[in-house]
């Protein structure tokens, strides 16, 4: 049986369960979205654009699980309000791609270096690059899934050359990895440096499928190693698995570096860090590999003895090493055995038979060294057998060579010579390495290389730049000889022709004269490779740093290219939809209603005159840019330091009323500007103080513990950080329109503009917004503050004996980076709250002290007939909601429409009548917007968290005074 | 509800925020009337008082450029305590016309506008937080012109 279905226009929901109805996942939807909603609720919800917006939402890169529309959703801009997307922080994409620089807009033919070592240009991808890890430049060299695909017509595109003569296509803002960051290519001129990895790795195709290990080849094995290999998906086994890729690599290094040993003990001998590499991969087999061993030993070598540590790893199960056998790792003495390359080796692509012979390398093969000054010496491997098996060893190498051969890459002869080593037996050294003219070497570096083998890598990697600035360098000499000579011929005067060129006059004098046979030699100063190599530094992820040569635009338009990479950082913190940080704080007093009849218009009065609201209303604080810059930086501590904050104000604030990540200098000049005059200000629109009674306690427990009780006054305040937040979220949204064209293409609603987190771009958003948030808090601790000496005025006596302290103060549009469970695994996800609270339950370590015992509280603003409620987390939001709830009752008309159907002065007079509740208002048109009919229920919102588990009743409160903008 | 340079502008049901619609027979009307509907969705009575400024814009690409000209005129509101009314656009320049209304994303745009500004401590205005790119459009329509439609945080 079918679940039941909610039909909105266009749009089928399913029903999960009670109150949980899901979007499933379809065309470019990125995971399917969730609305928590009772079906009452869903019928408003799905009355306007909000469906469609929560979808659009899972169109955004790394988001994770859902989409989740809380219970009050309703239409907002870009994200729905009431929206909660969770964007994954820990596993996400700052690119520097394969090549070294973000693989951003990019021409057509630009090779992408994916994982095992195979490369194919970008265009190719399309079909497959959900299928795809591209490699990625990070701390690491590393995979990483691809996520996004784009492309786009007509783009203008320049040709960047660098001094080692490589080459790459791009458009103006496609970001280049330089040693200052990621900058993109307008912002680069010649002599600039940018990161390369010039690994390029082996063409990309498709493997012929053939089984390497079927049953038959363990039928007389245990049954419990049969069943090893079955649970492990390892039987049969085909040369398409991708644990095959992974067993080539460690066969080929066994072979080299590897021992057999009794009782299913394969070991792998090597550097810490190599052997960690060998651990993933054996872990990602499906075996458990042992931690890694280290032992001292004594060598004795023409009667010196000397002592080495020796490191190794080893697997235990009898399944791993029976693999490895099958797939043609020794057995016993390498010296005497008779082992070839295994025995499919022919039938494998380039990129697989490299995978083998490269790991085989990382063992074997010398590291790139000079042999004098500016030449390389061969990188050479070498084995010893005995005689009756040397044949066998002789025919290794030739498969080798003869793979090698297929790339283009040249090697020398076998040499075969004697051993005058014991005499008991015979045995005979074999050897052949790789020819080391420079274009030889660099194709072999570049394509096949070593594996497992950290450190010859990194000498590979500055070989391969080396040698391809040596090139470069010789290919302008031959340039400048060739030209002299032909002005020579014409007749030009040698000293005219010195002066011609940058170079040492002899070479010209040499060039013309003398005559010229073959290429020439680079210069006296050109360093040699091992000076090259003592200042030039190669990171871990196998980046090299090369200098532009030269910036070209090329003519014609092209299509480009940009796919994101999930690794590191290049998630996307999606901007624009997390706004002004707005929130609400509720302070108590030891006052009862019985205290405040009858001066509630002395009270609204006094409230409005002395708390700035409205638009052009000014600020509590007057300020210039230096004291803006402080709140920005510091939050609510400034407020302490000035004497608008008590320490206890701190405690009972969200992260204690400062973000540490936030900067000041990320905010513009421009939203400074707006901010300084309104530092302690309502705004208008939604946003309200408001004085309240409380009239119901659901929890008596919690209800304690936050200190509430039933006829008690309690102050709401609902704000957020007013023109300043607004600006910098408009300013960062056109950055991010500037400079990430190619996703933004890709959404289906400009304003939900997300920068790649990792990107510099998104971390000075993310340092903004913290910012942001400071400044939101203290714009609601100064209008707190001010309440209270209102209420000293009105009431006579000192806030503190009127115990007038802060409840919570809880966000409810922010973004914040936290760390959740996702399939039982911890993510450090970017949670997205737009208008939707944090809602962490009890026990949760983020929710602080005073209330960790109960729960985090959720305050929700409702409207001026219905009232509001307090909330404590509930125990199941970690699990459904990324830890939130409601943040309100959630606009059911808009305000057009409210104000036709109401009008100000009616609803003023009808609540303080009816509801006696005092209304005062900067503009009549806003009472209108804001009546009570407006609103959607805040009782069912309020039912529908409280059933679900994600925010649990505690108490409810009415209006008595409100004033707004 | 006619605009101050011969567009018109609606201002339309948003849930949550207010959406200006308007037409203009040239793209500097269009813009214009865009922003006089800001003008209309911030105050319903607007006096005659305050003085002229001018301010000038530039983006790259026609979009861009109505979004920094509206997100300017916020900001001009907050910085200067005046909301800007009677919005002139006195031109807009762009790399090519080529007239079939595709929005050019290259080279820049750039536009010369000026506002009356009222004194906001002389009326009774609501704040409007903030243009936003939500839903937003702007076309030539064949025959008629322009057509503009904007969402607004309020």
């Amino acid at each position: 049986m079918s679940n039941p279905t909610f039909e909105a226009d266009g749009i089928t929901l399913e029903k999960v369960r009670e109150h949980v109805w899901e979007i499933p996942q379809e065309g470019d939807m990125r995971t399917p979205a969730r609305v928590l909603a009772s079906e009452p609720l869903l019928e408003e919800i799905s009355d306007d654009k909000t469906l469609e917006q929560l979808t659009n939402t899972t169109h955004l890169p790394g988001i994770t699980k859902h989409a989740i529309c809380m219970p009050d959703g309703h239409q907002g801009y870009g994200f729905p309000v009431g929206g909660v997307g969770a964007l994954d922080a820990e596993d996400g994409c700052i690119s520097p791609g394969a090549v070294g620089y973000d693989i951003n807009c990019l021409t057509g033919d630009t090779d992408v270096l994916l994982e095992y070592g195979r490369r194919l240009p970008i265009e190719d991808l399309e079909k497959r690059f959900e299928e795809e890890n591209a490699m990625v430049a990070g701390e690491e060299f590393t995979p990483s899934t691809i996520r996004l695909f784009t492309e786009r017509d007509d783009a203008t595109v320049y040709e960047v050359e660098t001094e080692t003569g490589d080459r790459i296509t791009a458009t103006a803002d496609h970001p280049f990895r330089t040693p200052d960051g990621m900058r993109p290519l307008e912002e680069l001129s010649e002599g600039d440096e940018v990161h390369l990895q010039p690994f390029r790795g082996v063409p990309d195709e498709e493997p012929e499928e053939f089984t390497v290990l079927s049953e038959d080849d363990v039928a007389n094995e245990n049954p419990q190693l049969v069943r090893a290999l079955e649970d492990r998906d390892l039987l049969p086994l085909k040369s398409t698995d991708d644990a095959f890729n992974r067993f080539l690599k460690l066969v080929g290094f066994h072979t080299g570096d590897g021992a057999i040993g009794s009782g299913g003990q394969t070991w792998f001998y090597g550097e810490p860090t190599d052997l960690e590499s060998i651990q993933d991969d054996i872990d990602a087999i499906g075996f458990t590999p042992s931690k890694i061993y280290e032992r001292d030993r004594a060598h004795e070598i023409d009667g010196k003895t000397f002592e080495t540590t020796e490191y190794s790893v080893r697997a235990n199960s009898k399944a791993f090493q029976k693999v490895l056998l099958e797939l043609g790792a020794p057995d016993g003495r390498k010296i005497e055995s008779d082992f070839t390359t295994p025995w499919y080796f022919d039938r494998l692509t380039n990129w697989q038979k490299a995978l083998y012979v490269s790991a085989y390398f990382g063992a074997e093969m010398s590291a790139p060294a000079a042999q004098h000054d500016k030449n390389l010496y061969c990188p050479k491997v070498s084995q010893t057998r005995v005689a009756a098996v040397a044949d066998d060893g002789e025919e290794f190498m030739a498969d080798i060579a003869s793979f090698l051969g297929d790339l283009d890459i040249e090697t020398n002869q076998i040499e075969r010579f004697e051993t005058d080593s014991s005499a008991d037996r015979e045995t005979i050294r074999l050897r052949f390495g790789v020819k080391n003219d420079s274009e030889n070497l660099i194709r072999f570096f570049s394509t096949v290389g070593y594996r497992y083998n950290h450190e010859k890598r990194r000498k590979a990697a500055k070989a391969i730049q080396y040698l391809k600035t040596k090139e470069a360098v010789i290919d302008r000499r031959a340039t400048i000889a060739r030209e002299a000579k032909a002005m020579a011929d014409g007749g030009t005067p040698a000293q005219d022709i010195k002066s011609e060129f940058d170079v040492n006059e002899r070479f010209v004098e040499r060039s013309i004269w003398d005559g010229r046979s073959g290429r020439p030699r680079p210069p006296a100063e050109f360093p040699g490779f091992e000076d090259y190599c003592e200042t030039t530094t190669v990171g871990d992820d196998y980046t090299v740093a090369a200098r532009i040569r030269s910036i070209e635009p090329i003519d014609e338009a092209h299509r480009v290219y940009d796919i994101g990479v999930t690794h590191d950082a290049h998630n996307f913190v999606a901007d624009g939809f997390v706004v002004s940080n707005c929130g609400v704080r509720m302070m108590r007093t030891n006052l009862t209603y019985d205290d405040l009849q009858g001066r509630e218009e002395e009270l609204v009065d006094a409230l409005f005159a002395n708390v700035p609201s409205g638009l052009g209303g000014g600020g509590i604080v007057e300020a210039g840019v230096d004291t803006v810059d402080e709140i920005l930086g510091r939050g609510v501590d400034w407020a302490l330091e000035n004497g608008h904050a008590v320490e206890e104000d701190l405690l009972h604030c969200e992260d204690e009323g400062m973000r540490e990540e936030a900067d000041p200098e990320k905010i513009t000049q421009k939203a400074k500007d707006r901010g300084k005059n309104q530092i302690g200000s309502l705004g208008s629109g939604n946003h309200f103080l408001e004085v309240q009674r409380v009239t119901d306690v659901f929890h008596d427990e919690v209800g304690e513990a936050y200190g509430l009780e039933e006829d008690q006054i309690v102050v709401l305040i609902h704000c957020g950080s007013r023109g300043l937040g607004h600006q910098t979220c408009n300013d960062y949204l056109r950055k991010i329109e500037q400079q990430h064209q190619g996703l933004l293409n890709q959404l289906p609603d400009k304003e939900l503009a997300a920068a790649p987190a990792g990107s510099q771009l998104a971390e000075d958003y993310y340092a903004a917004m913290n910012a942001a948030i400071n400044f939101a808090w203290v714009n609601r601790q100064l209008i707190m503050h001010r309440t209270r000496q209102v209420f000293e005025r009105v009431f006579d006596r000192s806030w503190e004996t009127m115990e007038m302290d802060l409840l919570y103060d809880v966000a409810h549009n922010i973004a914040k980076k936290e760390t959740h469970t996702v399939d039982g695994e911890e993510r450090e996800l970017y949670v997205h709250r737009k208008g939707a609270t944090r809602a962490f339950p009890a026990g949760h370590p983020e929710v602080p002290k005073a209330y960790r015992d109960v729960g985090q509280p959720v305050i929700i603003p409702g409207s001026m007939g219905a009232g509001n409620f307090v909330l404590r987390g509930g125990e199941n939001s970690m699990d459904l909601t990324f830890g939130s709830t409601a943040h309100g009752a959630g606009r059911l008309m808009s305000r057009t429409q409210a104000k036709s159907e109401y009008w100000g002065g009616d609803v003023q007079q009808q609540l303080e009548d009816q509801e006696q509740i005092y209304v005062k208002a900067q503009s009549g048109a806003t009472v209108a917007e804001e009546a009570p009919g407006v609103y959607k229920d805040v009782d069912e919102v309020v039912r529908v968290s409280d059933e679900l588990g994600i925010g649990d009743k505690v108490a409810r409160t009415f209006p008595v005074c409100n004033i707004k903008g | 509800m006619s605009g101050s340079q011969g567009g018109r502008f609606e201002l339309q049901k948003h849930t949550a925020d207010v959406a200006v619609e308007a037409t203009g027979n040239s793209l500097e009307a269009v813009f214009a009337a865009v922003a006089d509907g800001l003008a209309a969705a911030s105050c319903e009575e607007i006096p005659d008082t305050g003085d002229r400024f001018s301010l000038s814009v530039a983006a790259e690409s026609r979009e861009a450029l109505l979004f920094d000209y509206l997100d300017e005129l916020i900001y001009l509101r907050d910085v200067r305590a005046e909301l800007p009314v009677d919005h002139r656009v006195e031109a807009i320049d762009g790399p090519t016309d080529d007239g079939d209304g595709d929005s050019g994303d290259d080279g820049t745009w750039s536009l010369e506008a000026s506002a009356r500004g009222v004194p906001l401590a002389e009326i009774d205005a609501r704040e409007v937080k903030a243009v936003t790119y939500s839903e937003m459009r702007l076309e030539r329509v064949e025959g008629e012109g322009w057509e503009s439609y904007v969402v607004f945080d309020v």
